[in-house]
């Protein structure tokens, strides 16, 4: 049974059944479909995890692999996944533009699209309105670049990764200077 | 708790401020990590302060934390992006360095684990043809990647020796005429080798590496001789010649041999005496390697094979009797797999390894080729072709170009099944950073090139081994003797090649000629 204190908290309650399997009826809105979905595929090497519902309600059920699993223990340990999983899926979607800018810029230094860091860069708060216009304006210019980008890799292969060794000798033959592929890996990444 | 472990139940949260990060339960510590490569280690009490908003400018641990891209509000992210490239830097290798040739399946040893898929040394049908060599090397000169590893494997090469010397020499040849930097290395039991060979091997800089799993009573019964014989004393001989070799000539020091053993459930009560003799022969470097259920190892793994736990217990008993002796100055001997993980977190490097990426090695970091011109993503891909299923086949050299096997549908599938973002678990695991999946190894144990992490044998043994060094590094002994380990090996790469690429999946030693 469901105590006044959890039903006060609003933690989810476990229900044992008596086939051997517990459950668990989720609201998605209240939960998030992710750390529901995440908390039952990290217990699946131990149980047998299976979904039914809509959007706004998850039945989770919970079916030991083996026989001697303790339900309560394993109940308790779903929800305790159920809380962590809201922290990891948090984290994540707070941070997605963060990581995708990082890895944008990854790329752009990767191809010699902007010079590598000049140690020590200033950090945030000690940014002067001059430098924070400059990121703003790097931030709009590499948008741009990545949309552009979209465009057009569906119909090219702007890094020849398709490209045979002789037809990137002939492609570089043209070029000022050396291709990314004829640099050495690490000088290229600028060392460690 | 799940292997990724959980919070403690009821504490304030506030995640608004936190950058990204996962983190991982040390046990009394958190180990907190991030996809740029950076790492803390927080108290128990300290991870909780974190994540409640209570750590402060004023804060000693703040500067670690903004340090480490730790703070949403406090990031550098040009330093970041550096960090995030050096790490990954092997997504701007454009196209495979290690090219894995299987010159014959032939072989002379019945090893238990074999699951190389050789045959009897009377089948010369499995030899390599000069025809196909050629094309061999023709298509792996097609690959675009400046850097190029040719590896033979087998079978024994040594039984197809024309074919092995015909490659190194052609290869060369075209690594001269199109300015491309080329390494050759052979992965042998040494057991056919003669000083005429070796001769060969060393005046073309060829790289030497043989398989030793520890002294005679094991190493004898896990790689039997057909029809018998010592196979452990040959091996031993024959390293110490090599050594001798290359010791007598500075030229040659590069190219000292080096040696792998693998691990069977055998060779779990000679932890002390595979060391021993490791450091006796004054090898520079033990790599301890798990078995891998693949091919016919699978068939036989009942009585040889082991659980993953099994395998880290004893790996890490083996790594302390190596730190142990380095303390002690008994011995310099290095172990691989942590050198590859040291690498990975203390330097934020790649050091090469294919299994341990993100996407995996199969196709953009290695191909293997087989003796009659068949390509493979991986040799292990090759191994489950033999037993019957091609699906890790993705050409052949004679009829398909580098585009058509880059553009593979197979080589979609690994690529997509091994980057760490598309599996549920790994995406949230503290050590994704440094850590990757092997779509051959899941698809052979669980009938998936995704896999089922949560209970994946590959994922139980790699997070053992991770958390295994990353206890280590809190302890100031073992954690000198790590740094030592790594300066060494620097200092090994900066004096014959600044830029290792693509170690040798035998384990043996990548050198520019």
């Amino acid at each position: 049974m469901r105590t006044k204190k959890a039903k006060a908290a609003g933690t989810p309650r476990a229900r044992i059944s008596r086939d051997g399997s517990v459950s668990f009826e989720l609201s998605v809105k209240r939960e998030g479909l992710e750390p529901i979905l995440g908390a039952a595929y990290l217990l699946t090497d131990r149980a047998y995890a299976s979904l039914d519902g809509d959007r706004a309600r998850l039945a989770v059920t919970l079916r030991p692999k083996s026989p001697s699993c303790d339900l309560k223990a394993l109940s308790e340990v779903f929800l305790r996944e159920l809380e962590t999983q809201k922290l990891r899926w948090a984290i994540a979607k707070n941070n997605l533009p963060v990581h995708e800018f990082v890895a944008e810029q990854a790329v752009l230094l990767a191809n010699g699209r902007i010079p590598p860091p000049s140690p020590p860069a200033p950090a945030a708060d000690d940014l002067s309105e001059e430098q924070r216009r400059e990121i703003e304006r790097l931030i709009a210019e590499v948008e741009e670049e990545i949309k552009a980008l979209n465009q057009k890799k569906l119909l090219s292969d702007p890094n020849k990764i398709r490209a045979s060794w002789e037809e990137r000798q002939e492609a570089a033959l043209g070029e000022p200077s050396p291709t990314q592929e004829e640099r050495p890996p690490a000088r290229a990444l600028g060392g460690p | 708790m799940s292997r990724l472990t959980s919070l403690p139940p009821g504490k304030p949260l506030r995640p608004g401020h936190l950058g990204a990060f996962n983190f991982r339960d040390m046990g009394g510590w958190h180990l907190l990590t991030n996809d740029w490569g950076r790492h803390l280690r927080l108290e128990a009490a300290d991870f909780e302060r974190f994540l409640s908003g209570g750590i402060k400018p004023e804060d000693p641990l703040w500067a670690a934390l903004r340090q480490g891209g730790f703070l949403r509000d406090q990031m550098d992210f040009n330093d970041l992006a550096s960090s995030y490239l050096r790490k990954n830097s092997f997504h701007w290798f454009a196209g495979p360095s290690l090219h894995m040739v299987v010159v014959t399946l032939r072989c002379n040893q019945k090893c238990l684990y074999c699951h190389s898929s050789v045959v009897d040394p009377s089948r010369t049908d499995t030899d390599m043809d000069l025809e196909t060599a050629k094309r061999t090397v023709d298509f792996i000169f097609q690959t675009p990647n400046p850097t190029l590893c040719i590896e033979f494997q087998g079978g024994e090469p040594l039984l197809n020796w024309p074919v092995v010397k015909f490659i190194t020499r052609y290869a060369q040849k075209k690594a001269e005429a199109a300015r491309r930097r080329l390494i050759v290395a052979l992965v042998s039991n040494f057991s056919l080798m003669s000083e005429e060979r070796l001769d060969f091997l060393l005046d073309h800089h060829v790289s030497l590496c043989t398989s030793l799993d520890g002294p005679p009573e094991l190493h004898d019964r896990n790689r039997p001789f057909l029809g018998g014989g010592e196979a452990q004393g040959k091996v031993v001989a024959w390293l110490e010649r090599i050594q001798r070799r290359c010791q007598a000539d500075s030229s040659r020091r590069a190219y000292l041999p080096g040696a792998l053993m693998t691990t069977t459930r055998f060779s779990f009560p000679f932890a002390r005496e595979i060391v021993d003799l490791y450091a006796g022969l004054g090898l520079e470097q033990i790599f301890i390697r798990p078995l891998s259920p693949i091919g016919y190892a699978k068939r036989v793994w009942s009585e040889i094979g082991y659980g993953p736990e099994e395998f880290v217990a004893f790996y890490e008993r083996t790594l302390d009797t190596i730190l142990e002796l380095n303390r002690t100055g008994r011995s310099s001997l290095m172990e691989r797999t942590a050198l590859i993980l040291l690498t990975k977190i203390l330097k934020g490097e790649d050091p090469g390894f294919m299994d341990l990426r993100s996407p995996a090695g199969a196709v953009l970091g290695c191909l293997a080729y087989n003796y009659n011109g068949e390509i493979f993503v991986s040799d292990e891909g090759r191994m489950v072709d033999h037993e019957g299923d091609p699906i890790f086949r993705v050409g052949h050299v004679a009829e398909n170009d580098w585009a058509s096997v880059l553009d593979h549908p197979t080589t979609r599938a690994c690529v997509t099944a091994s980057v760490l973002e598309n599996q549920p678990m790994c995406s949230q695991c503290a050590y994704k950073p440094y850590c990757g999946v092997e779509p051959v190894f899941h698809y052979e144990t669980q009938r998936s090139v995704f896999g089922q992490t949560p209970s994946s044998p590959w994922c139980v043994s790699h997070m053992g081994l991770f958390d295994a060094i990353f206890r280590r590094l809190r302890d100031p002994g073992a954690s000198a003797v790590f740094e030592e380990w790594l300066a060494r090996d620097q200092c090994r790469w900066q004096e014959n090649d600044p830029e290792p690429a693509g170690e040798p999946q035998g384990g043996g030693r990548a050198y520019a000629p």
